[in-house]
């Protein structure tokens, strides 16, 4: 290929190849070496220790939990957001006034600032001031200290994720269910179907490549989920909201263990890795199988 | 009857959903409100005292307009990067295509999360701490933008780009004529994204940022929760509804392109 | 077997009157061809009779009694769809089977695990197998019973949508445009088959079409509907012989009907050209009449007639077109020759003589004449 026709094109590319280069693998690589190494801000240059660092994190108290955590809240977090979503694109699926408006409060949640509306969250679980507690107390029980609990903490947050992130799961099961044709529920009605066949039948089928996509971005995202516990619990209490990400913001900027956190970095990378590699494995081959 | 109950059931879900904004408001905009929800006042008035104080606070405003220009200038490097790398991937003769195709597309799989101590240091080391540059630069490297305005460019039909090409246009000149106004708007569902995304981003600017020169609004809530103790909950709320006020507002015009959006998103 | 009575149906969409006081009857076990251009509201006619929608006016009743208010699966009707609307997730076999299971299975019979735990329903799941595939032989479609849809030709499919329809013996057979989608070759021998399905299973049959060869040559009687008005309704010979109406004797015409407008002269006689028609028909002279011959009622070359040149010339295989331009008046006519009739030269003039006993005359409001046999005389 010339040079000259050849131009243009590098040109136009050149600032991404090499912002992808700059800003993208060379810190990559940058975690790589340092999950491996033992630098941890020292002046020092980092020297290679193999899996030390990996053996550590499964050795510590504090980190121990963080695994377990981070699989029980994508779990809640995972299914409570797509039979929520599911269930409001069912609902609202008509065009009508009403179903429109309720889609966009539905989606609020997930356009507002995040920070702000987890303090307002934050205020209303208060167990002292929040409008919770005068629930509670209404109804002669003892207010739950919703945040503040290690039992309470984490499914409170998966709740939270929840009402953030269900609108998401609904716009995209909505267009799933918009790519269902007219003529098929039609049919299906004149077969003889009531509403429970008609969503066996045609609904649901058409659903479940899209439940595939909602779920894998519904789980990458619990597992990104980085402001929630910073927010409102900070890891605590005891470390039972310690989630992946947490604790690799942790062990960076709060215990300056730059290794540690490395290596907590490349766990979450293959942990991701290994889910969007299986989506498109499974995904393609179900896409071809049909 | 079974519709009527379905709609009574929709509305109370709903209602739900949007709680935790009506106290928001409530909260912000009243002297008591926070009381009369717990019932231990009878009556509660409008008021702008929490919004005024807040916006006389200093400090807020330096906090918004950083936000300002960190979302700001993130889109703009994005697209600045972005849209002419997907037009040249989809359209127009490269050398090493696959390879650089491959590699947006492996970056796809990177959270950005993994990269953030490397770049931490690596910012310390070029002295850019504390700096909106600092909190503007990473996120340049989208490669879901990249990825995204290739799409676009794809559906771009040849021919069009054969007869610009017999008379004359340059490569340019078809990005800036042709191109552009056919990816209007995915670029402004990508706009919508990206704006709030980085209106939104604690993580980063709590590695980066120190002082309150070049704090974002995310950390100058967070600042103000953790220094302002007591139980006033006006200017807190103050505060977090000037924070989503731009949103919600973006939000209510944009509300098409920002679904269309969230579907490339999820598709991705 | 009942019959299906239509009455007085009108159909309204904010100011648009997409059916106007439709009224027809469909007896036991004929095949009814809805006919006419797009937009004319058959469709609409046949998803009121589905109760797909409902009527703004008027009623529909079968076999005495009303359907209004009746849901579409309690009618007992079937329909096959233009696009076929299979079910895409379900096999061929199991896209058939479902009419039959919804109907014949309890609720918990139908779920796709308990089915197979359930004991009780197992003699009526091999009734429904068997029906199955008895269909699938009818329609010659057993080698793909196990495949999906998406791995279906279009013929296989509309066969699937066929048997889907006709395993459950329903009480009508609602189709709507079904072979618009296939290609020419096809759309004809699935013609046929449909014919001689319907007469097997002698099920009351009412078909959309656009297309007037599939009406006439399929239909035991076509219902002619233009802008929401029901037009005619014969059989098709009658219906082609004698047009209700210019708009009928218009679209059933290929490639067209020619018109001449005619004035009624003194004492009751048409003037055609240098022809004088003596008509036997109670019209005062004075009225504008139109006069419609169909291409192949048209002679050419005989000794007398009107004067036309030929302009062009249309070779088809079994027959021709011969494009001519009237010496009076100027007005452009068809005419159609069998094969082995000898084509006229291009330029070539000649004399046009019309069979007249074939001629239609509509009034100044386009409804036929009815008229008794018009001889012609010349008139020097």
């Amino acid at each position: 290929m010339s040079t000259r026709a050849a131009f243009p094109g590098l040109l136009m590319a050149l600032p991404a190849a090499l912002a992808l280069l700059a800003l993208l693998y060379l810190p990559f690589f940058g975690t790589v070496l340092l999950a491996f190494s033992d630098w941890s801000f020292t002046p020092a240059p980092p020297r290679f220790v193999g899996l030390a660092n990996f053996e550590r994190i499964l050795a510590e108290g504090r980190l121990q939990g963080t695994l377990g955590n981070t699989l029980l809240f994508a779990l809640m977090a995972v299914c409570g957001t797509l039979l929520t979503g599911l269930c409001a694109a069912l609902a609202l699926e008509r065009r009508t006034v009403l179903n429109g408006l309720l889609r966009s409060v539905a989606l609020l949640p997930l356009m507002s600032a995040s920070v702000a509306m987890l303090l307002v969250w934050e205020m209303m679980l208060n167990p002292i001031v929040g409008p919770g507690a005068t629930l509670f107390a209404l109804f002669g029980g003892t207010p739950l200290h919703w945040l503040g609990e290690p039992r309470l903490a984490l499914p409170t947050l998966a709740v939270i994720f929840v009402w953030q992130n269900f609108g998401l799961a609904m716009v995209l099961f909505l267009a799933g269910l918009a790519g269902t044709e007219a003529q098929i529920r039609e049919a299906v009605r004149i077969d003889g179907a009531g509403w429970a066949d008609e969503l066996r039948i045609v609904r649901l089928p058409a659903l479940a490549p899209i439940a595939l996509f909602v779920f894998v971005v519904a789980l990458i995202r619990a597992l990104q989920a980085f402001d929630l516990v910073a927010v409102l619990t900070r890891g605590g209490p005891d470390g039972a909201s310690r989630t992946l990400i947490y604790a690799i913001f942790e062990e960076a900027f709060r215990y300056f263990r730059a290794d540690v956190a490395a290596a907590l970095s490349l766990v979450f990378f293959c942990l991701v890795a290994a889910i969007v590699l299986t989506k498109v494995l499974v995904l393609d081959r179900a896409m071809r199988g049909s | 009857m079974a519709g009527t109950l379905a709609t009574i059931a929709k509305l109370l879900l709903l209602g739900l959903v949007a709680l935790p904004f009506m106290v928001m408001l409530t909260v912000a905009l009243t002297d008591s409100g926070l009381m009369l929800l717990l019932g231990g006042a009878s009556q509660a008035e409008l008021t702008l005292t929490h919004l005024g104080h807040v916006l006389r606070d200093g400090a807020y405003l330096t906090y918004f307009i950083n936000s300002s220009i960190v979302a700001g200038g993130t889109l703009l490097g994005q697209l600045l990067v972005s849209v002419p790398a997907g037009f040249a991937l989809a359209r127009l003769r490269l050398p090493g295509r696959g390879l650089f195709f491959a590699a947006v597309l492996a970056a796809l799989v990177v959270p950005h999360e993994v990269l953030a101590l490397p770049l931490f240091v690596g910012m310390s080391s070029l002295g850019l701490m504390d700096t909106l540059v600092a909190l503007i630069l990473p996120s340049i490297a989208s490669p879901f933008a990249i990825f995204l305005f290739r799409q676009v460019f794809l559906t771009l039909p040849q021919d069009l780009l054969d007869a610009a090409a017999i008379d004359g246009i340059g490569s340019f000149g078809m990005l800036t004529r042709i191109g552009l106004p056919v990816a209007a708007s995915a670029i402004a569902a990508f706009a919508v994204i990206s704006l709030s995304a980085h209106w939104n981003d604690l993580l980063w600017p709590l590695i980066v940022s120190q002082t309150e020169a070049s704090r974002t609004v995310p950390l100058g809530l967070i600042n103000y929760r953790n220094e302002e103790s007591g139980d006033d909950y006006g200017p807190l709320m103050a505060a977090c509804l000037l924070m989503v006020a731009p949103l919600l507002i973006m939000f209510l015009a944009l509300q098409r392109h920002f679904v269309r959006g969230l579907t490339f998103l999820g598709l991705k | 077997m009942p019959d299906l009575a239509i009455r007085g149906v009108s159909k309204q969409f904010g100011r648009a009157r997409i059916l106007d006081d439709v009224t027809l009857d469909v007896v036991d076990g004929e095949f009814l061809a809805l006919l006419g251009p797009s937009g004319c509201g058959k469709t609409t006619l046949l998803r009121i009779v589905a109760g797909l929608e409902e009527p703004s006016g008027g009623e529909v009743r079968l076999g005495g009694t009303s359907l209004m208010g009746v849901p579409p699966r309690e009618r007992n009707l079937a329909m096959v769809f233009q696009s076929y609307a299979l079910y895409p997730a379900l096999t061929a076999r199991r896209n058939i089977a479902v009419p039959l299971e919804l109907r014949r299975l309890p609720f918990l019979g139908r779920l796709p695990l308990l089915r197979r735990l359930l004991p009780g329903p197992s003699g009526r799941r091999r009734e429904i197998e068997a029906e199955v595939a008895a269909m699938a032989a009818l329609l010659h479609i057993e080698p793909h019973l196990d495949r999906r849809p998406a791995q279906l030709s279009g013929g296989q499919r509309q066969r699937v949508a066929l048997a889907r329809a006709m395993v459950r013996q329903p009480l009508l057979f609602l189709m709507d445009e079904p072979l618009s989608n296939l290609d020419a070759a096809l759309r004809g021998a699935m013609r046929i088959e449909i014919v001689r399905l319907q007469r097997r299973l002698g099920v009351t049959c009412l078909y959309v079409t656009h297309d007037h060869a599939e009406a006439l040559g399929m239909a035991d009687r076509v219902a002619v509907l233009a802008e929401g008005r029901l037009q005619q309704v014969a059989p098709p010979a009658e219906l082609y012989e004698h047009p209700a109406n210019l708009f009928v004797a218009r679209f059933l015409a290929r490639p067209r009907l020619n018109e001449f407008p005619l004035h009624v002269a003194e004492g009751g006689v048409l003037r055609f050209g240098a022809h004088r028609l003596p008509l036997i028909a109670d019209i005062a002279p004075g009225a504008t009449l139109t006069l419609g011959l169909r291409a192949e009622d048209l002679a050419l070359g005989g000794p007398e007639g009107p004067a036309a040149t030929v302009e062009h010339l249309e070779h088809h295989g079994p027959e021709s077109l011969v494009h001519l331009r009237l010496e009076e008046g100027g007005a452009e006519i068809v005419a159609r020759l069998a094969r082995g009739e000898s084509m006229p030269p291009r330029g070539a003039r000649l004399h046009v003589s019309p069979d007249w006993s074939r001629a239609h005359l509509f009034d100044a409001a386009g409804q036929a004449v009815a008229t008794r046999r018009i001889a012609a005389e010349a008139v020097a």
